[in-house]
């Protein structure tokens, strides 16, 4: 029936995470509202763009309610529902791999086909340019198994998304992955040598971002059914770089364009990126205005990015900031102030109500003189007046709050029976509202509790306070002033490192009387060690042979240095070659002279036993002599100089 | 919606769809996939009186409209055709010695001025049954599709009357009707032209391209010099998004500037319109339903800088400039002013269907 190949998709419905508890407790993660939408509707719309035609979700709880909103969706002519199919696939699984399994043995996907989670969202046009690459090269490499799709980042963001990823520059093909952990800062990486003998040109990238895209072939699948022990697509990839001799598979990478956006709502927090993103429309054409999914459209777009159904109505002095979605049937009271934050349907706010930096469902009501900041509230909640709601609270469906101060709690409406949560979780605050107690997460500093992922507390990320610096705040700031610091003093640090470890060198060199071809070699490994440039060499080798006698004052500098000079002859001549080198031996020499006082005198002498050796040419010390206007040179310098002027002026009437 | 049209809205869906993704793009596409979507509501849908064929074409206008409101073009196809219907079904209702009367063109203006005494009770409910409509209407339907298939070439034929030679013209962006028209030039006459790129899309690039295969003397300005060059310039030659009912400009962006530039130097702008680009719609707030598109942010700003969260940055699609800017409309038949635009409005769309609301 199909002879045109069609394009096919495969969307994962669950994350197998509790990041998003307690709400995961009551309804699939993939139908988490962001900005009034289903998180999995910006997928499937994504989907749609691209022209994809059949779409597998794959999903293993709360199957049903998934397939509610497929159906309704495609009853409602959702715009996803256009010239795509959408099929739900409920069935058990436990991780990615499973999943990828039991498509296998299904056989449903044919040719090649894009890979995604639910939690992304994104405005990637992927059919023209990445589909094509791959496609091209699975025609010119049999084995190719996956193309992975990343978005370049600023470097220095943690938030468990970003990736570090060594690349063959000529074929992007993928040689190294690693995922960067977001709670212990890494400053070194170990990559294997291999990498670099057997490639001519690799890249090292630093500032990717994974949002879960990914273009598979056919032969993903098999791989996925004969490696049962790969459950997440980072197993799965790690296994293929690793092991490429013996799978015979390859993965690519692809970096998506600079106005392409993508993120991963993983987290509270990245939720909260996120949705800012859409209000101020980086992820246009998936904006609120637009009408992400519908035939028609919900707001009006007013100044200060607020998104305003007609339907709204508002007190005369209420205050709406900015970042706002309001939408149909919102009420707002007299004199309630809000910024930045969503309100799904027929909510109601009372007066003198502030909200800031939240997200509120359909149908909340919240009354008088209210707080809320830095939370998410569910759909049917009722807030008793009086009450505030703060710091990364989380509060899910149908609770009934009259607590007065909450912060930072995860409160449902009644415990859960299927799960294994025992009472002594909860506390009961009344009779619609439990608080869920929080394990007292163990110290994080110890190694084994950051392996362990069972433990949900630590990959738990709450929404925090959010000050007008916002990314600054809470990832980049730590290592970004870092990094600063760390470009500003790196030069001095390197290369006081680098000085101390040549005059090591040197010295011993010159009491064991090694092999001056040695000293070059391991003067060049410091070199690289310590991302020295040539001209700092020269000049650090020339100063740390002349200071290994300076520091020595009872010795005559020019009687130990020629001393010196005798055995390490060859070495400075390594390095002391053409006029740019000689510049950077002379300065040597004045910046030693500077240091160590009694040899001011024997400048001159040590310039004319260098002259002698060859080691320094006469126009170079005669033009730098001209530049030079610091007064004791110029003095003690004038006859040597004198002299030279009348050297060269016989051997030119020679 | 009259029952048994699911596949109706189905098609609009899709038809709707596929501008929203992009696939019919620019006004002629768009407007030309509406004209067969109607056609083929008239042909297939099951509709027995004028007053049921109307409501269907209403609501599709309405979800259009809802849709996209930005895209006037497709709400204005549907208003063209109600007011064919209305025209059909008066002249079939029409007592035969009316008729001869009402067939010259000339005579539109005394029809205005006679509607209201004579004609009003065939105004009245479009109920009755006639069973030579369908057929009326298609071949009615047949000239609007030729008038929307020609409206570039009969906009291009005017060319000659309005760029002479050694004239320097000034455009914005990228236009097909301005592209058509200076083409349509005759070759003799040698001008210049100035393209204002029309950031951040550049689709100013485009037409220079075009143009420059054509051999026409093109120049690419960024948008900052639009008014440093205008004292050199001779004449304004912009399209349009859409004419609202005052004759106000929906525009790209940049549109306002090049005009007022334009006014300051007394240089006159004339703003081409094929005729299903006039609206029924006034501007009155410019918070204003869909008045204004914004774009991506990222187009104005890089996303991955350190102020890209902190600061707002805005990158609309669209300028109103108002009417009194404007020199000369040329549409498909004639210029005329920007006063005159009720006028035709009034002539191409029925007074009762401005609102699909």
């Amino acid at each position: 029936m199909d002879k045109k190949e069609i394009i096919q998709a495969v969307v994962m419905a669950d994350n197998f995470s509790d990041c998003f508890k307690p709400f995961t407790s009551f309804n699939s993660p993939a139908l988490l509202p962001v900005v009034n939408v289903p998180l999995i509707s910006y997928v499937l719309e994504t989907l749609n763009r691209n022209g994809v035609e059949e779409v597998w979700v794959v999903c293993s709880t709360f199957v049903e309610k998934v397939r509610e909103f497929v159906k309704k969706g495609i009853d409602e002519q959702m715009t996803w529902s256009v010239g795509m199919t959408v099929q739900v696939m409920g069935c058990e699984v436990r991780s990615l791999g499973d999943a990828m399994r039991e498509l296998d043995g299904k056989g449903m996907l044919r040719g090649d086909f894009i890979l995604m989670n639910f939690d992304t969202i994104s405005n990637a046009k992927l059919i023209p340019l990445i589909m094509k690459k791959h496609i091209e090269n699975c025609k010119t490499d049999k084995d190719t198994a996956m193309t992975v799709v990343y978005k370049k980042i600023m470097p220095g963001q943690r938030t468990g998304n970003e990736v570090l990823v060594v690349t063959n520059k000529q074929t992007s093909r993928m040689l190294f992955h690693h995922r960067i952990h977001s709670s212990i800062k890494e400053d070194k990486f170990k990559f294997p040598i291999e990498i670099f003998l057997d490639n001519q040109e690799v890249e090292i990238h630093h500032d990717l971002m994974d949002p879960q895209i990914s273009i598979c072939s056919p032969n993903a699948l098999p791989l996925f059914t004969d490696n049962f022990d790969y459950d997440t697509r980072d197993q799965f990839i790690r296994g293929l770089v690793m092991n490429q001799e013996l799978q015979a598979a390859s993965i690519y990478v692809a970096q998506l364009a600079n106005e392409q956006y993508a993120a991963k709502v993983s987290d509270w927090i990245a939720y909260d990126m996120v949705s800012q993103d859409i209000i101020n429309r980086w992820v246009y054409p998936l904006v609120p205005d637009m009408g992400v999914c519908l035939l028609k459209q919900q707001y009006l777009f007013l100044k200060n990015n607020i998104y305003r159904n007609n339907s709204v109505k508002t007190e005369r002095n209420c205050v709406l900031k900015n970042d706002l979605v309001l939408q149909e049937g919102c009420n707002i009271g007299d004199k309630s102030v809000l910024s930045r934050c969503v309100l799904g349907k027929n909510c109601t706010i009372g007066k003198n109500c502030t909200i800031q930096n939240t997200y509120i469902f359909d149908n909340v009501t919240i009354e008088d003189n209210c707080i809320l900041k830095n939370s998410i509230i569910g759909s049917n909640v009722k807030v008793h007046s009086g009450c505030s709601i703060t710091e990364g609270s989380v509060v899910t469906n149908d609770c009934v709050i009259t607590t007065k101060n909450i912060k930072g709690w995860l409160i449902q409406s009644q415990i859960p029976e299927q799960d294994d949560y025992s009472v002594d979780t909860f506390e009961k605050l009344n009779d619609h509202a439990y608080m869920l107690k929080e394990e007292t997460p163990q110290a994080i500093d110890s190694e084994d509790d950051l392996d362990d992922e069972n433990n949900d507390w630590q990959n738990y990320i709450k929404l925090k306070q959010q000050s007008p610096h916002y990314e600054s705040s809470n990832y980049s700031s730590r290592n970004e002033s870092d990094d600063e610091e760390n470009e500003a003093e790196m030069p001095q640090e390197d290369s006081h490192v680098f000085f101390t470890e040549v005059s090591d060198l040197l010295k011993r060199g010159l009491e064991e009387k090694s092999d001056p071809d040695n000293l070059i070699l391991e003067i060049n490994s410091s070199r690289f060690a310590n991302h020295m440039l040539l001209n700092e060499v020269n000049f650090y080798v020339v100063k740390s042979a002349l200071c290994l006698t300076l520091v020595q004052e009872t010795v005559d500098p020019l009687e130990g240095f020629k001393e010196v000079y005798k055995h390490l002859e060859k070495v400075i001549k390594n390095y002391i070659k053409g006029d740019y080198a000689m510049i950077d031996c002379l300065n040597a020499i004045i910046e030693c002279c500077e240091e160590y006082e009694q040899s001011k005198p024997k400048l001159m002498k040590l310039l004319h036993f260098l002259y002698n050796e060859d080691i320094l040419s006469e126009e170079v010390i005669l033009s730098w002599y001209e530049d030079n206007e610091v007064d004791w040179i110029k003095r003690s310098l004038k006859k040597f100089i004198e002299w030279l002027q009348q050297e060269s002026e016989e051997s030119d009437s020679d | 919606m009259v029952s048994g049209n699911i596949y109706f809205t189905a098609k609009l869906a899709e038809l709707i769809h596929d501008v929203k993704v992009g696939k019919i793009v620019g006004s002629y596409s768009i407007s030309q996939a509406m004209l067969n979507f109607l056609l083929n509501i008239i042909n297939e849908s099951k509709w027995t009186t004028a007053d049921e064929l109307m409501t269907i074409v209403r609501e599709s206008g309405k979800i259009v409209e809802n849709a996209l409101p930005t895209e006037a073009i497709l709400a204005n196809v549907a208003r063209r055709l109600l007011k064919i219907i209305r025209e059909e079904y008066d002249e079939l209702n029409m007592p035969e010695q009316n008729k001869q009367q009402d067939d010259s063109q000339a005579a539109s203006l005394q029809k205005l001025v006679t509607q209201n005494s004579e004609n009003t009770p065939s105004k009245s409910d479009y109920s009755q049954l006639h069973i030579d409509l369908r057929e009326n209407l298609i071949n009615h339907l047949q000239e609007i599709e030729n008038e929307l298939h020609l409206s570039h070439d009969n906009l291009a034929q005017q060319a000659s009357q309005h760029v002479h030679s050694a004239e320097l013209i000034l455009t914005l962006g990228y236009s097909k009707s301005v592209e058509k028209f200076l083409k349509s030039v005759p070759k003799e006459r040698k001008f210049e032209v100035v393209i204002a790129e029309c950031a951040p899309a550049c689709r100013g690039h485009m037409l220079a391209n075009s143009l420059a295969h054509s051999k026409i003397d093109s120049t690419v300005i960024p948008d900052s010099a639009i008014y440093a060059y205008m004292s050199r310039v001779n004449k304004v030659i912009i399209g349009t998004h859409s004419v609202l009912a005052n004759g106000g400009l929906r525009a790209a962006s940049g549109a306002f500037t090049v005009a007022l530039a334009a006014k300051h130097f007394s240089v006159p702008v004339i703003v081409l319109v094929p005729m299903f680009k006039m609206s029924p719609v006034f501007l009155f707030n410019y918070e204003q339903e869909a008045f204004n598109l914004v774009g991506s942010t990222q187009s104005v700003l890089p996303y991955n800088t350190k102020v890209s969260r902190q600061v707002k940055a805005y990158s609309p699609a669209f300028d109103y400039v108002p009417p009194r800017l404007i020199t000369l409309f040329i549409s498909s038949t004639n210029g005329f002013t920007p006063d005159y635009v009720y006028r035709l409005l009034s002539e191409m769309y029925h007074p009762d269907d401005y609102n699909m609301k």
